[in-house]
């Protein structure tokens, strides 16, 4: 059975910001692990898909992704970029191996090709890109307080006007406009980062 | 020279104002306004997109296991993993739709699947529901730039249904149809969207491998054929 899990914490709740988590992983501490890989196993596991074909492949992505991760965990600083965005950028890197290794690559750049569109016309690497700063952005936007996600979650999934969302929320416009304009601000920045890190 | 205020700014990028002349000609002289919209519309169209990663599928339990076994940490499995960011909690698909159905009704959000549970009258012991497939569907040439959609195959008991949200398109002229696509030659149509959703069974004769493309086509009425393709998506 397929395990989902969804990355925004409930409306209403405010994420917990468990800072210290990258700190304790780069130390080396046996549990902080297992924490990483719950909270970041799902996204290595769709930045691998979006490279790979099935599952299997993906799955052994995730794992040498994690592996590797571990050995070289002093190797990460978090000065550059999140643990997450390192996390990812092994695992594209490692799907990208793992195609190489098994002269694919052709092959599923073909495989994309014959489906049309404007995404799938991109090599996989670029699509894998695109899944990469999306899930960079969801990993902000969940850490945002609250109301502040709430707001930018109703402008961006329901396409509701600043008006819109002040009658949504009881909000006042004043209110809205500036969660708008903090909550966007602070997901720029942390893509911003990120994208360099990479 | 007066700059435009930031959260003018981040309206226009998000696409709930337009700019008004005032705003283009200064945008037109004034090289860090203008670079500031283009960042902030990058960030507002990845925004948009997190859609897409909001359900993402865990590793099989095996893939710790295997971590565990080279990092030389126990196997054991976490009890519950901590509240950590995105919270990443293990549910059964039955209690997690109805969880993200609970949080997107607060939300209002217009996710088809979370606002059809949100709304039924009573609470149904949901039956066990297993994502087999997903698809991002995309735009083609043909659709408003606006167009976005997402396409999961789910197992209800025996059942398997194609369940297909599609967003940003205009009223169809005629009716908006879900075809799946083999790439090559075949296309199989499965049923029409309403209000830009739909439940569609999938025949048990029909092999989704043989099958990966979600498509969706707007079609005349009457028209028996396939029209223009508007989205498209991969199932995996």
């Amino acid at each position: 059975m397929v395990a989902v899990v969804t990355a925004l914490p409930p409306s209403g709740e405010t994420a917990g910001t468990d800072d210290d988590l990258p700190v304790r992983f780069a130390a080396g501490e046996p549990r902080a692990l297992r924490t990483v890989y719950d909270r970041y196993g799902p996204a290595v596991m769709r930045v691998a898909r979006a490279s790979l074909g099935n599952v299997h492949d993906a799955e052994d992505v995730v794992q040498t992704t994690f592996v590797s991760a571990w050995q070289a965990r002093d190797t990460f600083d978090s000065g550059k970029g999140s643990l997450l965005v390192w996390l990812l950028t092994i695992a594209r890197r490692r799907a990208v191996d793992l195609l190489r290794a098994r002269g694919r690559h052709e092959q599923v750049t073909r495989v994309l090709h014959s489906i049309g569109g404007p995404v799938h016309q991109e090599p996989a690497e670029h699509r894998s890109d695109r899944v990469l700063d999306r899930l960079v952005v969801l990993d902000e936007l969940a850490t945002l307080p609250a109301e502040q996600r709430r707001v930018l979650v109703l402008a961006f999934y329901d396409d509701l006007t600043h008006q819109q969302i002040a009658a949504r929320t009881g909000l006042p416009l004043g209110t809205v406009k500036s969660h708008l304009r903090r909550g966007v601000d602070r997901l720029r920045k942390r893509w911003e980062v990120d994208r360099a890190a990479r | 020279m007066r700059h435009v205020d930031l959260e003018r700014l981040t309206l226009i990028a998000i696409g709930d104002l337009t700019e008004t002349f005032e705003d283009t000609d200064h945008l037109r002289e004034c090289a860090a306004c203008a670079q500031e919209l283009r960042a902030l519309r990058d960030v507002a169209a990845l925004g948009r997109e997190t859609r897409h990663e909001r359900h993402l599928q865990s590793p099989s339990e095996s893939v710790w296991e295997r971590i565990a076994a080279e990092t030389g940490q126990d196997g054991e499995p976490a009890a519950t993993p901590p509240p950590v960011v995105p919270s990443p909690t293990r549910r059964r698909p039955g209690p997690r739709l109805l969880a993200v159905a609970a949080a997107a009704a607060v939300l209002g959000a217009g996710g088809a699947v979370a606002v059809n549970l949100a709304a039924m009258p009573r609470p149904l012991p949901e039956p066990a529901e297993q994502v087999i497939a997903r698809a991002d569907l995309d735009r083609l040439p043909s659709a408003p730039q606006s167009a976005d959609g997402e396409a999961r195959v789910v197992r209800t008991g025996d059942r398997v249904v194609l369940r297909l949200r599609m967003d940003g398109m205009p009223a169809p002229e005629g009716l908006y149809q879900i075809w799946l696509y083999d790439g090559a030659d075949t296309m199989i149509p499965l049923g029409v969207l309403t209000g830009g959703q739909a439940d569609v069974a999938v025949p048990d004769s029909i092999d989704l491998a043989d099958y990966p493309i979600v498509d969706v086509s707007a079609q005349r009425l009457g028209q028996q054929e396939h029209g223009v393709s508007m989205l498209q998506g991969n199932l995996t």
